[in-house]
Order: structure tokens, then C-alpha cells, then sequence
């Protein structure tokens, strides 16, 4: 009975204050109140979960956001295909041809005729075993590449084999999406609070493949220069732009297995650092009020978005920074190691 | 209560509602300021409690700071890498002995050359015996710089990891006072906070991965060491490791000097500043104590790796050419 009572009660107080709002709005009054409490309290957070934090985890769950999570060790075995250098290679050896022709007849004149000293006709013979050498390497480059190719994607495979594939995966998981969940943490009360930490998730999300891809344009580029390096690199005059470009092919080459060794080593470390205190932080309990904060939970669990701590975001972190770390330190530790 | 003064009540009571709505409506205007005040504070004080809960998230690494810079990671994690490299190089090595002894035997025409390939065989051997010892004298690098921690943090680290956290703490200070003046006022300085402890978490974090896979390569940094033309590539591979394994001292040093100074900063000069220097002086430590990389090396780094990108590629060529 006094439940009722108290019911009827509320529901009059409620009556009383909308019949003054809607006073107030006709003798033209703009309540501020309702408007911030609408804006800062109710809406614009409510538009913040369900439409910039809820889309982007549902792009890192059903889409193409973890991509790079799922298929990494496919991404990082990835190499272009050596076909794709059949075009110009015949174009390069059809502009070599005459030429080696042109200078192996040249030298067996040489050799034949005009050579009195016997110094002369040694440096003749050895241009002449070299430019045979340029020749068979030459038009057995693309068989050359599939062979490097091979061997590095081979040790890649191995050094993957060094830990569980599914710990790397977990691992990259976990720093993006606890990124997401730290970044709608901090947007739901202001957007550009999460502002640093949801363009890391972008970062998470893109920059290992822009890394990747670089490699595959680059290598693509390279595995065309290098016939064109193999020549070089045995004419004394151009030997330096030959081994850049030999030296190049084979860094951006084994650039996958260091990728692969960095992750592993993440994972490893993983495995066995531990921290005094891991604290955890949700985005599960954002909400003041009980209600909104049930539905957002639902539907942010409904798509993985829970809790994280501060392991697994560091390593998280740490595992995608190493992927972008690696061309850098690769080529800055193994440069100039060729003859 | 008869059905008269039922009615009558009944008017009264609508008369008073009624008068009390157009009376609220003017007077709603000046509740409504106050309570709309009231609102706006409270949306500050959810943006202000938001940041503490994820500047006490990241603060948390402060308490792991004496644990994660005096140990190393497990011995047993980083054998099964080297042995993997050493697999990886036996062969090499097996080809690279048989070949100088052909060499030695059969084409060695000059008394030079066979010295020559005798002292590559002598490097060979001790290359050979410094592979095998390889896990041996990281263990040995580990035990030093472990104990070289342990010895160094006793002398005050905890001062200057509470400088530390005073400078976090001043961060967050500010954020928040300057939230209770402007809703957005404090998001900047909240970005750089959370930038810094973040960077702060992953540098001790990778630098355990770093030892990891250092550690690793570690064989094939002593291999590439024997052949003249990758000797500075496993000198790199091999003062890598050495830095990332004595990198803790470098930070433990940066703590014990940023206490010794807390301690004499007279009192006119604001203790805020001091902290913050102090910040920004553990993050810089290595590069400035160990020479990790010179302040000029991140264009260094830039640099190589516009030179290797393929255009760059074209712009060396051309410029081999001209020379």
C-alpha cells in the first residue's frame, strides 16, 4: 500500500515537472540543464559507445581490422612471385645479348691479334670467364631468386616453429583490442581523451601490413634490378651500384625471418616476464547509470570487448611495434657485408 | 468527506498545481542554471575520474620497476633459439674448415696464402670453441649486470622512482584542475601523460624481447665476427646484446642520480619542473649514459631507410654513377 502510494506520488512529481518544462519551453525559456545533462551525460556518450567504440570493434571482430592477427605468419611468409620478372629479364637479355656477343668477339680478337704482353691477354681471359659467369647467373636469375626465396622462407618457417603460432596470435589480439577497450574507456566521457590511444589501434591495425607491403613493393623492385645487379656487380667501374642492389635484394629478402624472430622473442618474453602488479582496466562498467551500462555491456562482450591488463596491452603493444622496428634495425646492422 | 468538499479540494488542489507550473516555468530559469552547473560538473569530474583510472593503470609499472630492471629473462627460453642458430651455422662451419684444408692441401701455391688460410683456420677453431660457449657468456653478462643492478639500486633508486611518480602525479594535478576550468582544457597535457607512461611501459617491456632475441643471435654474431667482410655485422649483433643486457644499469644509474638530486633542489625552485626534467632524463638515459644511439641517430635512422626504399634506390645508382 505505502508503495503505491510512493508510486503515485512520483508519478505526480513527474507530471509537475514536465507540465513546468513545457511551460518554460512556451514562454521561451532554454533549459541548460536538460541540455547538458542529454549532451555531456546521456546522448553524446551513448552516441560515442554505440557509434565509434561498438563499429570499430565490430571492424577488429567480423572484419578486416585483425587481419594481420589472424593471418600474420601467412602475411610474413609472403613473397612476391619470381614470374613476375620473366618480362623483364627477357627484355634485359635481349639488350644484352648483342652486346656480350659484341664483346666476347671483341676479346677473342683481342686474344688473337693485338695482345703482345702476357699480363694483357691474362686480364682478357679473365673478363671473358667473368662476362661467361654474368651471362649463366644472368639467365638463371629468376631460378637464382626462387632459390633465395626459398631459403628464407624456409628459415621463416622454422624460427615460427621456435614457439606456438596461437600465443603470437593471442598476443597481437591482445594489444589491439586492448587498445580499443582503453580507447572506449576513455572516449565514452570525452572524445578526445581517447584520442591518442584509439589512433594507436589504426596504428595497430595498419602499420604492421604498410610495413609488409613496403617489403613486397621494395622486393618487387629489387627482383627486377637484379639481373641488372648480378651485371654490375662484376664490371669493376659499377661494381658499388651492383652491390647495393644485390645487398639490398637479400636484407629486404630476410627481412620476414627477422619479423618472425621479433615475434617470437615477444611471445617468449611474454611467457616468462612477469610484473609485481598487473592491474586490469574494463569498459564494461562505463556507464553511472545501471541500465545503459547493462545494454552496452551486453553488446560490447557480445563483440570481445571486455577487459584488459597491463600485460597484455604492453606486449601487445611491443609485438606490433617490433614488426615496424625491424626493417629499420635490419638494414642500419647488415649493410655493406658483401665483397 | 462529503462529495462537495471533495470537488472543492480537488479545485484548490488544481489551482495550486496550476499556479505552481506557471510559476516554476519562470522560476525554472534560475534552477536551471544552477542545476546545469551542477551537471557540467559532474561531467568534469567523470572526465576527471576516467583519466585517474587509466593514469593508475599505467602508474602500476612503477611498482614493477626494481623487478623488471635487476632480472633477465630465463636462460632456458633463449638456449632453444641458439642452439636453432647454431644448427643453422654448423654446416657453414663444417664447409668453411673442409674448404680452407682443400685450400691448405692442394691450390695453396704462395707461403702467404697458406699463412693466411692457417690464421683463418685458428680463428675458425676459436670461433668454433666461443659458438659453443656462446649460451656461457651470456649467462655471464647476465650474472653481471643482475648483479651491478642489485648492487646500484640498493643506493637510492627508490628516490628516484617516486621522483617519478611525483612527476606523474604533478601531470595528472594539472589535468585535472585544468578539466574543472574547461572541459576540454586538459586533454593535451592528459595525451603527453599518457604518451610518456605508456613509452615508459614499453621500453622496460622491450627490452626483455630485445635480450630475447639478441640472446638468440648471439652464435651468429660470433660466427659473422670470423669472415672480414661480416665482421661489422656481428660486431653490431654482439654490442646490441651487450647494450640491451646493460641497459638497466643505465636506467638504475639515471634513478640513483635523479634521487641524489631531488634531494639538494633548493626550495624556491618549483619541485614540479624538477620532476619532469627528471621524466624525460629516465627515458633519454640509455642513449645519453650507454651511447645507445647519439641524439642525430633517429635521422640517421630515417635516413637508411629512405635510401633503401626503392626510389632512393635510383637516387644512389645515379649518384654511384656521377662519382
Amino acid at each position: 500500500m505505502r508503495k503505491k502510494k510512493f508510486m503515485n506520488l512520483m508519478a505526480l512529481a513527474l507530471v509537475i515537472i514536465l507540465l513546468m518544462i513545457v511551460s518554460a519551453e512556451a514562454k521561451g525559456i532554454k533549459l541548460e540543464s536538460l541540455e547538458v545533462l542529454l549532451e555531456s551525460l546521456i546522448i553524446k556518450p551513448l552516441i560515442r559507445g554505440l557509434v565509434i567504440a561498438a563499429p570499430i570493434g565490430y571492424w577488429l571482430a567480423y572484419q578486416d581490422g585483425t587481419s594481420f592477427v589472424k593471418n600474420f605468419n601467412r602475411v610474413i611468409l609472403y613473397n612476391p612471385p619470381t614470374e613476375g620478372i620473366l618480362p623483364f629479364l627477357n627484355i634485359l637479355l635481349k639488350i644484352l645479348f648483342p652486346v656480350y656477343s659484341l664483346l666476347i668477339v671483341s676479346i677473342g680478337f683481342y686474344l688473337l691479334l693485338y695482345s703482345s704482353s702476357p699480363e694483357g691477354r691474362a686480364n682478357a681471359k679473365s673478363l671473358l670467364s667473368k662476362l661467361i659467369i654474368t651471362l649463366v647467373l644472368i639467365s638463371l636469375s629468376s631460378r637464382l631468386i626462387w632459390l633465395i626465396f626459398s631459403i628464407s622462407g624456409y628459415l621463416t618457417d622454422s624460427i615460427f616453429s621456435l614457439t606456438s603460432l596461437e600465443l603470437i596470435g593471442e598476443i597481437l589480439n591482445g594489444g589491439i583490442w586492448g587498445m580499443l577497450i582503453l580507447s572506449t574507456w576513455l572516449m565514452i566521457p570525452d572524445i578526445e581523451l581517447g584520442a591518442v590511444s584509439l589512433m594507436l589501434v589504426y596504428v595497430f591495425a595498419w602499420l604492421p601490413y604498410m610495413v609488409i607491403s613496403l617489403r613486397n613493393i621494395v622486393l618487387t623492385t629489387l627482383m627486377i634490378l637484379f639481373p641488372l645487379g648480378i651485371l654490375l656487380y662484376f664490371i669493376p667501374e659499377l661494381k658499388s651500384i651492383g652491390k647495393t642492389i644485390l645487398e639490398q635484394f637479400l636484407i629486404w629478402t630476410f627481412i620476414q625471418a627477422f619479423m618472425a624472430l621479433a615475434l617470437v622473442s615477444v611471445a617468449k618474453a611474454f611467457s616468462v616476464t612477469t610484473l609485481v602488479s598487473n592491474p586490469e582496466i574494463t569498459c564494461l562498467n562505463i556507464f553511472p547509470v545501471p541500465g545503459i551500462n547493462n545494454m552496452l555491456a551486453w553488446f560490447f562482450t557480445s563483440i570481445d570487448l571486455g577487459t584488459t591488463n597491463l600485460m597484455t596491452l604492453g606486449f601487445g603493444a611491443v609485438a606490433h611495434f617490433s614488426i615496424i622496428l625491424v626493417p629499420i634495425v635490419m638494414v642500419l646492422l647488415f649493410k655493406k657485408f658483401l665483397p | 468527506m462529503d462529495k462537495k468538499s471533495r470537488i472543492f479540494t480537488l479545485l484548490v488542489v488544481i489551482l495550486l498545481l496550476s499556479t505552481l507550473v506557471n510559476a516554476g516555468g519562470a522560476l525554472l530559469g534560475i534552477i536551471d542554471v544552477a542545476i546545469a552547473e551542477g551537471l557540467k560538473l559532474v561531467a568534469k569530474g567523470w572526465i576527471v575520474s576516467t583519466g585517474w583510472q587509466v593514469i593508475d593503470f599505467y602508474e602500476k609499472i612503477f611498482d614493477s620497476f626494481p623487478l623488471l630492471l635487476t632480472t633477465n629473462p630465463p636462460m632456458s627460453e633463449i638456449t632453444s633459439g641458439m642452439f636453432f642458430f647454431i644448427k643453422i651455422i654448423a654446416p657453414f662451419y663444417i664447409l668453411a674448415i673442409v674448404i680452407l684444408a682443400l685450400y691448405i692441401l692442394m691450390a695453396s701455391s704462395s707461403m702467404r696464402g697458406r699463412a693466411k688460410a692457417k690464421s683463418m683456420l685458428t680463428n675458425l677453431i676459436i670461433g668454433l670453441v666461443l659458438i659453443s660457449l656462446s649460451p656461457g657468456v651470456l649467462k655471464v653478462f647476465f650474472i653481471i649486470s643482475e648483479n651491478l643492478a642489485n648492487a646500484l639500486i640498493s643506493m637510492g633508486a627508490n628516490a628516484g622512482i617516486s621522483a617519478l611518480k611525483g612527476a606523474s602525479g604533478g601531470l595528472y594535478e594539472k589535468f585535472w584542475k585544468l578539466t574543472l576550468i574547461h572541459r576540454t582544457g586538459g586533454v593535451e597535457l592528459f595525451a603527453i601523460h599518457t604518451t610518456l607512461l605508456f613509452g615508459l611501459t614499453i621500453m622496460l617491456l622491450l627490452r626483455h624481447v630485445m635480450v630475447i632475441l639478441f640472446g638468440m643471435l648471439l652464435p651468429l654474431a660470433f660466427f659473422l665476427y670470423l669472415f672480414y667482410p661480416t665482421k661489422h655485422i656481428g660486431k653490431g649483433l654482439f654490442m646490441q646484446t651487450f647494450l640491451w643486457t646493460f641497459m638497466p644499469i643505465a636506467w638504475i644509474l639515471a634513478l640513483v642520480i635523479i634521487g641524489t638530486v631531488i634531494g639538494s633542489i633548493p626550495s624556491y625552485i618549483p619541485e614540479f619542473y624538477i620532476l619532469i626534467a627528471a621524466l624525460f632524463f629516465f627515458i633519454g638515459s640509455p642513449m645519453m649514459i650507454l651511447g645507445v644511439g647519439d641524439w642525430l641517430a633517429f635521422l640517421v635512422f630515417l635516413f637508411e631507410v629512405l635510401q633503401a626504399a626503392p626510389l632512393s634506390i635510383g637516387a644512389v645508382v645515379i649518384d654511384e654513377t656521377m662519382k
